[in-house]
C-alpha cells in the first residue's frame, strides 16, 4: 500500500463510506494521482463484472448447502457428546466408525458422485480419525429392546436406501436429498442414543455390568 | 432380560450388518441363548412370573435446600415423583421372584438405596449389591418432592411418571413410558422404547423428545421450543402454544392441532409416515413437498406455486404459498407419506 488513503477508494467507489470519510477522501484526490487512477481502475473493474452473465446456481444450491451445514452442526454435537462419554469412547468411536464404514460402502455401491460428496463432508469428516474397533459384543443381543432397535435401525437403513434410489434417477429432487439427510441424521442420533444409555448405566454405582439379569435367587 | 451392554453391540451389530437395506432382518437376529438368556430368557420370565413375589419396604424424609434438584437413577423398577411436600418423602419397594422366601429375602437385603446430599443436589442410586446386577431385583420409586425442585430421573427398564413438578424436569429410560403431568419447567424426555406422554405442562426454554419406537403424545404444553424426534414411533401434539416447533420421524405419523404464532417456525417431516396438520388461527408461508406422498391443503394460498421437486419430477407433489399474514413459516416434508393440511 502506498497511500494510507487507499484502502477507502473502495468504500467511497461503494458510497458506502461515512460523509466524513467522503469528504476526506475528495480532498485527497485532488493531490493524489495513485488514489485517482486506483479509483478510475477500480470503476472500470465494476463496471465491467455488472456486464458479465450472472452464473445460474444449480437447482437446489441452497438447499443443499444448508442441509450439509445442519448435518455438519448435528455430526459435531454427536462428536462432541460421545467424546465426553466415559468410559466408552472406544465403543463409540466404534459406532461411529462402523456408521462412516456403512455410509461409505453405500456410497461406493449405489451412491451418486455428488450424493456421496454431500456424505463425505458431512459425515465422514467428523469421524475421519476414528478407527473402527472390534465388536465383540455382537452375539449378546436379545430382548425386545434389542429387536426394537434392530427394526428401527432397518427401518432407517431402508429409508437411507430410498432416498438413494430416488437422488440415482432423479439427482435434483431435493426431498430425496433432505430425506437422506435426515435419515443419515437419525440413524448418527440412534447410535448416539445407545452409547449415552450404556454411560448412564455405567455411571449408576454398583451396575457397572449393566443391567443384566441374573438368575432368579 | 437385556444386558444394556448390549444395547451398543446391537446397533453396531445392526449397523454392520444390517447396514445395506434389506440385509437386517436376515442376518442379525436375537441370538437364543445368549448371555441374557435369548428367547429362552422370556421363557425363563415366564417361569419366573409363576414364582412367589417378596417385598421389602423402605421410607425415608429428606432434606431438600430451595431450588435443589432430585437425582434418581434405577435399572429396574417404576419411578413416581410428584409435588407438594416441603421435604423429600421417599418410599421404596423392593421385588424380587424367588424360589424360596430366605433366597428372596437375602437377595432383597443386598439390594440398598443410597442417598446422598451433594450441595443442592439429592442424588439417589440404587445399589444392587453382588456383581452389581440386579439379579431378578427391582426397585420401585415413589417420591413426594417440594414443588420447586428439580427432577432428574434415569431408569433403564421401568416407566417414570412425574407430576405437579415446578423446577427443571429430565427423565431418561431405556424400556418404559414417561407421564408427566402439571410440570413447569420440563426439558428433556427420552425414551428408547417407551411412549412419552406430556399433559397441561410448561417448558421456558427448548423441550427435547425423542424415542425410538415410542409415541410421543401431548396435550396442552406452553413451550418456547419443541424439538421431537422419533424412528417408528408417531408424534401427536394437540393444544400447544409454542413459536418453534421441529419434529421429525422416520416411520411414525406426526399429527399437529392446534394455532401457529405470528413470527413462528414449524417444520414437520417424516420419511415413511404421513403429516396431518388442523390449524386454526394464524396465518403462515406454506412449503410441502413430498416425493410420492399426497399433498394437499383445506387453505387457500396466495402466490400458488409448486415447490421444487415437482418442476421436475412428475411423481413428486409439493405445495408452496401464503395464508393470511403469512406470519408464520411452515414446512412440511415426506418422502412417501401424506401430507395434509386441515381447518381446525
Amino acid at each position: 500500500m502506498t497511500c494510507p488513503f487507499e484502502a477507502t477508494a473502495s468504500d467511497y467507489l461503494d458510497g458506502s463510506c461515512d460523509p466524513a470519510t467522503r469528504r476526506a477522501f475528495d480532498a485527497h484526490l485532488s493531490g493524489c494521482d495513485h488514489c485517482a487512477t486506483l479509483l478510475r481502475e477500480l470503476d472500470l473493474i465494476r463496471t465491467t463484472a455488472r456486464t458479465l452473465a450472472r452464473p445460474a446456481l444449480p437447482a437446489g444450491a441452497w438447499r443443499r448447502i444448508d442441509a450439509v451445514l445442519a448435518a455438519e452442526r448435528r455430526v459435531a454435537n454427536s462428536a462432541a457428546r460421545v467424546s465426553r462419554i466415559r468410559g466408552w469412547g472406544t465403543l463409540a468411536a466404534c459406532a461411529a466408525a462402523v456408521l462412516l464404514a456403512v455410509v461409505g460402502s453405500q456410497d461406493q455401491a449405489s451412491a451418486p458422485p455428488e450424493d456421496a460428496d454431500l456424505d463425505a463432508v458431512t459425515y465422514g469428516a467428523a469421524f475421519a480419525g476414528l478407527e473402527p474397533v472390534a465388536i465383540a459384543r455382537a452375539g449378546d443381543l436379545d430382548g425386545d429392546l434389542a429387536l426394537q432397535l434392530q427394526q428401527s435401525l432397518s427401518a432407517v437403513d431402508a429409508a437411507i436406501g430410498e432416498s438413494r434410489a430416488v437422488l440415482r434417477d432423479m439427482p435434483d429432487s431435493d426431498a430425496a436429498r433432505a430425506s437422506l439427510s435426515d435419515a443419515l441424521a437419525t440413524k448418527v442420533a440412534l447410535l448416539e442414543d445407545a452409547v449415552a444409555f450404556l454411560d448412564q448405566m455405567d455411571q449408576i454405582p454398583g451396575t457397572t455390568a449393566g443391567i443384566a439379569a441374573g438368575a432368579t435367587p | 432380560m437385556i444386558t444394556f451392554r448390549t444395547l451398543l453391540a446391537a446397533a453396531v451389530a445392526v449397523a454392520v450388518l444390517g447396514g445395506l437395506p434389506g440385509d437386517a432382518s436376515s442376518q442379525f437376529r436375537p441370538r437364543q441363548g445368549g448371555r441374557g438368556g435369548g428367547t429362552g430368557g422370556g421363557a425363563a420370565r415366564r417361569a419366573e412370573r409363576g414364582l412367589p413375589e417378596f417385598t421389602e419396604r423402605l421410607s425415608r424424609t429428606l432434606d431438600l435446600p430451595g431450588e435443589g434438584t432430585i437425582e434418581l437413577s434405577a435399572v429396574t423398577g417404576n419411578v413416581t415423583i410428584t409435588g407438594g411436600g416441603s421435604a423429600v418423602v421417599l418410599e421404596a419397594v423392593k421385588r424380587v421372584r424367588s424360589r424360596t422366601e430366605q433366597a428372596g429375602r437375602t437377595r432383597l437385603s443386598e439390594v440398598s438405596v443410597e442417598v446422598r446430599a451433594l450441595g443442592p443436589r439429592l442424588v439417589i442410586d440404587t445399589d444392587y449389591g453382588r456383581d452389581g446386577r440386579p439379579g431378578g431385583v427391582s426397585v420401585d420409586y415413589t417420591l413426594v418432592v417440594p414443588e420447586s425442585a428439580g427432577v432428574i430421573v434415569k431408569t433403564g427398564l421401568g416407566s417414570i411418571r412425574i407430576e405437579r413438578v415446578r423446577g427443571p424436569v429430565q427423565a431418561e429410560t431405556a424400556r418404559g413410558n414417561i407421564e408427566v403431568t402439571g410440570t413447569r419447567r420440563l426439558q428433556r424426555l427420552r425414551s428408547l422404547s417407551g411412549d412419552i406422554r406430556i399433559t397441561n405442562a410448561e417448558a421456558d426454554d427448548t423441550l427435547s423428545l425423542r424415542t425410538v419406537a415410542g409415541a410421543q403424545i401431548v396435550r396442552g404444553l406452553t413451550a418456547r421450543a419443541i424439538e421431537a424426534a422419533s424412528v417408528a414411533g408417531a408424534v401427536d401434539i394437540d393444544g400447544c402454544t409454542c413459536e418453534r416447533i421441529d419434529v421429525r420421524t422416520v416411520n411414525g405419523n406426526i399429527d399437529y392441532r392446534g394455532d401457529l404464532r405470528r413470527g413462528g417456525r414449524y417444520e414437520f417431516v417424516s420419511h415413511d409416515g404421513d403429516v396431518r396438520l388442523a390449524l386454526g388461527g394464524g396465518g403462515f408461508e406454506l412449503e410441502a413437498e413430498s416425493v410420492s406422498g399426497e399433498v394437499r391443503s383445506a387453505f387457500p394460498l396466495v402466490n400458488e406455486g409448486r415447490a421444487g421437486p415437482r418442476r421436475r419430477q412428475p411423481g413428486a407433489r409439493g405445495l408452496r404459498g401464503a395464508v393470511g399474514d403469512a406470519g408464520a413459516v411452515l414446512r412440511l416434508r415426506s418422502f412417501s407419506g401424506a401430507i395434509v393440511v386441515e381447518r381446525r
